[in-house]
């Protein structure tokens, strides 16, 4: 399998949680995003910088009475990258399962002599 | 991870997702001021004709549907969820489309059946102050059970694992 496959940003497992995460709901809050997969704020914004800089998430700021908050969604972008490399993995997964019964097949057959 | 994860590396990562799509329906929750709220105002609201007589449910019903209206809004627009104490809002998509069936006809016979006692004329019921009764169970078991019951209920909405290839979730996907 060639490694374009994968995506090499989502290759980073902090990246991929993010994403997984965003894949779920239309739209989360940068608080809720950090609690969940336990980040700091600016760790966080870190990574989501990268991926809004790739068009993968999309940031909207905004206020909710004097606080202020962030949101962040999966843009459609980010949520075919998630696909393409989810499945990815899924075949890398199938192909070492499908060697491994290839293996225990060849190596219960009787052997004669 | 390199260029080209190992088998085990890329079991690890689907866990992942899996886990994080997990934490999402464990975290669609709401503030309990809300649940209280409502609980209040449904008690309050079935309630007043006990008290007030037959003439409040003028107000009454325009009341709840004003509010059910405003609360359905609110949980569409991503300022009015905050408020609610809501920080996301799930998919669609990740919702069984057998359950939104179910629910939408659920949803549908309530409303006809609501119009129905509306407009039917029918026996009242010989048992005195039996709205306020409901109100108490109605808006108890909101207030209690309210936030419980929507986890559970979510948990049953869930989109099966095997429903959802074209998410790229699903076992032998892509």
């Amino acid at each position: 399998m060639a490694a374009a496959d994968f995506d090499p940003l989502l290759l980073d497992p902090t990246r991929l949680s993010i994403v997984s995460l965003l894949s779920g709901v239309q739209w989360a809050e940068f608080a809720w995003v950090r609690e969940s997969v336990g980040l700091s704020a600016s760790a966080l914004s870190k990574q989501i910088t990268t991926l809004g800089t790739q068009g993968y998430v999309d940031i909207d700021k905004g206020y909710v009475g004097k606080r202020p908050r962030t949101w962040l969604n999966l843009s459609g972008e980010g949520r075919a990258a998630l696909e393409a490399h989810l499945g990815a993995l899924q075949r890398v997964v199938e192909d070492s399962r499908r060697a491994a019964d290839t293996y225990r097949a060849t190596d219960e057959r009787p052997s004669h002599g | 991870m390199t260029d080209r994860p190992t088998p085990a590396e890329a079991a690890r990562a689907l866990q992942e997702a899996e886990h994080r799509r997990d934490q999402v329906f464990a975290s669609v929750q709401e503030s309990r001021w809300v649940a209280v709220v409502c609980g209040t105002v449904l008690f309050a609201c079935l309630a007043a004709p006990d008290f007030f007589g037959s003439e409040a449910t003028r107000w009454t019903s325009p009341l709840l549907a004003v509010l059910s209206v405003t609360y359905a809004v609110m949980l569409n627009t991503r300022r009015g969820s905050a408020l609610l104490g809501r920080p996301t809002r799930l998919r669609r998509k990740e919702i069984a489309p057998r359950f939104a069936t179910i629910a939408r006809v659920i949803l549908l016979l309530v409303m006809a059946a609501g119009l129905a006692a509306a407009f039917i004329p029918h026996p009242g019921i010989p048992l005195p102050y039996w709205r306020t009764v409901a109100g108490v169970l109605l808006g108890g078991f909101v207030i209690v059970f309210g936030r419980r019951s929507e986890q559970a209920l979510l948990a049953v909405a869930r989109r099966d694992r095997t429903e959802g290839k074209d998410l790229g979730w699903a076992h032998g996907g892509r």
